[in-house]
């Protein structure tokens, strides 16, 4: 098939030793700016844009692809061992990532997390080369109301999100939506409950947010009492996933790649929301979902592959169609552009050494960070080691720079605090915080998309129902909205005619 | 005796190399004397952005000093600038001042925490970013007039996807409907690339976006460029006319590329940078970069001139477009 | 625990109140063509319903005697010292730059949370900010400020 010869080509770009140390360097910078919280790949891109210049196209493409995918892997780090997400898509990790750690499973959690990555990285790059043309295309279609259609299935999830009171859940949704809302509504340019502040005019910042209220916490909690308990059991039941967590892992490996990829492919659609439904989808399926949460690995194998596979889904467009889909991809295409590529259908006759050397080192690169990542679990674990009277420590350091660092306003660190402060009180008091974040990362898209649609349909809502697309994500949202009620009725009734 | 010989002696030497420092710092440069932040008021991958990266390694030999880039994004605009006129006035902050939260955001947007009339110092325009109005390759329009026509008969029909409610595509497409007597509907999307996905897709029929969005999509075929707002036509499409030569001059409104810092700085600093901008944009390896780049026009003015051609667009912003909006202020 | 409970849901109410008074006077818009209060009405609209409805739930829910008695005395003085550490470093960290910062922010910690000798608190907070300033500040350039004392 000509797409292997193809591919062979890529392989024959990709293996000359500049590339392949281009490579290296971009996993190895990715990796780190995951592990760091608030550092994102937009901000290594932007700091290495420079250094292209003197590079051949080929070899920045690769350097910058490198970063963007080792930051999806590096991000699950802090999120396991810590309770930080690295990255706004790490988030979900935390769940159950952080509670393997303090049940001794940093390990297991860790390289499951690696091998997830590296399956997901693998399989969706020939996703990526046979079906890109055709999903590209699939992805136009995605106009505002079937965003919109999407954003209410995702939020409908949100009731299986829930480990606790339903109740509960739904007012922390209600309150990420209200949350979503401060800063300037970029449909009138009016500012809404900003009261002023320059800071609160772009809005609540999710990195702030997410690292106050998971990391700092998560760090007030056990603060509470004197450390002479272990935060962390240290007696490492092993390195590694055993069988059992391997076997439990394959399903949702497997179930992860397929969901973020098809959704990553979504231009502008946030890498958080995959591994959201990866999450949703496993807890589903499992046989004990209420122990979700506690440390089950099957929460961190599907998000972990989700987000891989959603970050290799969003290259999609970006290479076939030239359209960025988020901050990375922008720079991805505006290094291109410097060096007089054109992003866009042409890119692949015009210069196929770049397509098909950058897809080729998606596939190195992945080899590069699963052996790089592997050895690093030993290290990584011995931090945990590190007594806690000290650690916690360098955890809030780490979360203010973090804070920080998006832009560079010492608010930002004001607004993680606060969100500290929330977090520890919203884990004494029984809320959730994941519906939250999900409702905060939602709701101002779906808004924008609401009021982007009726603009388009001069105020009518048959637009939703009108097109196949958004209709069919209604449909299905009803129905998983309404399916518990159906299947509590039919219990009920059960239990009338066995009590008859 | 010998003692006191050498205490003398001691001070005699202290005070030459004393003497020889001071000289020998009098030679080096006064500024800068350290590294030079610029601030980006935008995110990093935008176009404001890219240009400055390209263009700051040779603009920070020319000034022999390091310029240190700084993006502090938000409200499109607003956040960076005011930050950095409100630092000291030394010359080592500045901003990498866009004409939109200059002259539109202070109009269009309540709140701007800085008055550009008086808090900033202008140091120079480097260049202007042209938009363009486009559709898809398979639209019925063909021309400009053909949409204006079309607008005409059925008013509000037409959606125009343009990049946030107060953007220079917005107060294009604003001023347009006013001076074709028309009404095409604004769709406020995020960002340029945002625009240019939701034309392809066909959910709106127009887009204004700036040349680089559209640029491959264009030499690709899938987008016809109906007209230019710049100053003059640029080189990668030299078939489309511009806005000025269409009759509608007031809506070849391109946002402006410059350097500024807050209010204060010292004239020699000003003309320091001055040059150096002046020499870096004759430089030709930087304009092969920003040629890549597309639709980057250079328009070097002196801080001044910058002054007042923001100035003027404030004033027209104020007195004529700001009425005529459904925006509250 | 149950007057706790009480206390959380009147916030929320509250809470919800507040968003709906402040969203309706961003101008609601018609339903067809919202304005900007339109949507965080929507939302603290279905807030407030949700927090009426547990706060009846736990008005009428059973008294749960859930006195967990607490083995070691609960130190909220240590939660209150860092958010107020944190808040500090925040607010210093452009005036007095990010190596005194640092060092100042982690002796503290070590010092007061969980009382460590001077040396080990002093050690701690120079190891510590020389290599975040490493790791920051030199391999990601990413220009933490530098305070009066220009470092």
């Amino acid at each position: 098939m000509e797409v292997f010869k193809d591919l062979i080509f890529g392989f024959g770009v990709v293996l000359q030793p500049m590339n392949l140390l281009y490579c290296f360097f971009g996993v190895l910078i990715g990796t780190l700016v995951g592990v760091l919280p608030g550092v994102g790949p937009p901000a290594a891109l932007s700091l290495l844009l420079p250094v292209t210049f003197y590079a051949p196209p080929v070899s920045t493409v690769i350097l910058l692809a490198g970063i963007m995918y080792g930051a999806m892997y590096g991000g699950s780090t802090t999120s396991i061992l810590v309770n930080i997400p690295g990255e706004a898509a790490s988030v979900v990790t935390c769940l159950d990532g952080y509670q393997m750690a303090r049940k001794g499973r940093a390990g297991a959690a860790l390289g499951i997390s690696a091998f997830g990555s590296f399956f997901a990285g693998t399989i969706t790059i020939f996703l990526l080369i046979f079906l890109a043309p055709p999903l590209a295309g699939f992805a136009l279609k995605f106009g505002p109301p079937e965003y919109f259609c999407l954003m209410v299935l995702g939020l409908s999830i949100m009731v299986y999100l829930a480990r606790g009171s339903i109740i509960n859940a739904l007012i922390m949704v209600c309150f990420g939506l209200i949350l979503g809302t401060i800063g300037l509504d970029q449909m009138t340019g009016v500012p809404r409950f900003v009261y002023k502040s320059i800071t609160l005019m772009d809005g609540i910042g999710l990195v702030q947010v997410v690292i106050g209220l998971f990391g700092v916490s998560e760090v007030l909690i056990n603060v509470e009492t004197t450390f002479k308990q272990e935060i962390f059991e240290t007696k490492m039941k092993g390195l590694l996933p055993n069988r059992e967590e391997w076997k439990r892992s394959i399903g949702p490996i497997g179930r992860g790649t397929i969901l973020g990829f098809f959704l990553g492919i979504i231009p502008g659609m946030s890498v958080v929301i995959p591994t959201f439904v990866s999450y949703v989808v496993e807890k589903k399926l499992s046989k004990s979902p209420e122990k979700f949460g506690t440390g089950m690995i099957e929460g961190v194998a599907g998000p972990e592959s989700a987000n891989n596979a959603a970050s290799v889904g969003t290259l999609v467009p970006t290479l076939s169609l030239g359209i960025p889909t988020g901050a990375s991809t922008a720079l991805l295409l505006g290094a291109l552009m410097i060096h007089g590529l054109r992003p866009g259908p042409l890119l692949i006759q015009e210069s196929p050494e770049v397509f098909w050397g950058l897809v080729a080192s998606l596939y190195a690169g992945n080899v590069m960070l699963l052996v790089l990542n592997l050895p690093l679990i030993g290290l990584w674990v011995k931090i945990l080691k590190v007594p806690y009277h000290f650690l916690f420590s360098l955890i809030l350091l780490l979360c203010i720079i973090g804070s920080y660092i998006t832009n560079n306003n010492p608010y930002d660190v004001i607004i993680m605090v606060t969100f500290g402060l929330i977090g520890y009180l919203m884990k004494k008091l029984n809320y959730e915080a994941a519906p939250l974040v999900l409702a905060l990362v939602l709701g101002p898209m779906m808004e924008k998309a609401f009021q982007r649609s009726l603009i388009m349909s001069e105020g009518g809502f048959g637009i939703f129902f009108t097109r196949p697309i958004s209709a069919s994500f209604l449909i299905v949202a009803l129905l998983v909205l309404f399916s518990p009620l159906f299947l509590r009725r039919k219990r009920l009734r059960e239990n009338l005619r066995a009590g008859d | 005796m010998q003692k006191k010989t050498g205490t003398r002696t001691c001070f005699i030497l202290f005070v030459t190399l004393v003497c020889l420092l001071w000289v020998g710092s009098s030679q080096a440069q006064d500024y800068p004397k350290g590294p030079v932040q610029i601030v980006i008021p935008f995110g990093p991958g935008g176009l404001t952005d890219i240009f400055w990266r390209s263009i700051s390694e040779f603009l920070g030999n020319n000034m022999k000093g390091t310029i240190v880039l700084v993006n502090k994004p938000g409200g499109g605009g607003v956040v960076g600038t005011s930050f950095a006129v409100n630092q000291k006035p030394d010359g080592y902050t500045l901003v990498a001042a866009n004409s939109d939260p200059l002259s539109m955001s202070p109009v269009f947007t309540p709140n701007v925490p800085y008055n550009p009339d008086k808090d900033v110092t202008y140091i120079a325009k480097l260049a202007a970013m042209a938009f363009t109005i486009s559709v898809q390759s398979d639209s019925p329009f063909k021309t400009l007039e053909e949409v204006v026509a079309f607008a005409k008969a059925n008013p509000k029909k037409l959606k125009c996807a343009v990049m946030g409610i107060g953007s220079t595509p917005h107060i294009i497409l604003e001023v347009f409907n006013r001076d074709a007597k028309i009404e095409i509907t604004p769709i406020p999307f995020d960002s340029g690339g945002e625009s240019v996905t939701n034309l392809l897709g066909g959910h709106t029929d127009l887009c204004i976006a700036s040349v680089p969005s559209i640029k491959s999509h264009a030499l690709a075929g899938k987008i016809r460029l109906l007209a230019l707002c710049s100053p003059k036509r640029i080189p990668d499409f030299p078939g489309v006319p511009t806005m000025t030569e269409k009759g509608y001059q007031k809506s070849s409104i391109a946002t402006g590329v410059g350097l500024a810092g807050p209010n204060g700085i010292a004239p020699t600093i000003v003309s320091q940078w001055h040059e150096a901008i002046d020499r870096t944009l004759k430089d030709p390896k930087v304009l092969a970069i920003i040629e890549k780049l597309g639709g980057i026009v250079i328009d070097f003015k002196s801080g001044e001139g910058y002054k007042k051609e923001l100035m003027m667009y404030l004033e027209m912003f104020k007195k004529e477009i700001l009425p005529t909006l459904p925006v509250k202020k | 625990m149950r007057r706790i409970l009480f206390y959380c849901n009147l916030f929320w109410l509250l809470f919800s109140l507040i968003t709906c008074i402040e969203a309706y006077r961003l101008k609601l818009g018609a339903f067809n063509k919202p304005g900007s209060g339109f949507f965080p009405f929507s939302a603290g609209l279905i807030m407030l319903i949700l927090s009426l409805a547990a706060l009846f739930q736990s008005i009428k829910k059973k008294n749960n005697v859930d006195k967990t008695t607490r083995q070691e005395p609960f130190r909220w003085w240590n939660i209150v010292i860092i958010l107020i550490a944190i808040t500090a470093y925040a607010f210093s960290l452009e005036k007095i730059g990010f190596l005194i910062n640092t060092f100042l922010f982690i002796c503290l910690l070590l010092k007061v949370v969980e009382p460590q000798t001077w040396k080990t608190a002093i050690i701690g907070g120079l190891i510590t900010t020389i290599a975040a300033n490493l790791i920051f500040n030199v391999i990601f350039r990413a220009q933490i400020p530098r305070g009066i004392l220009g470092f």
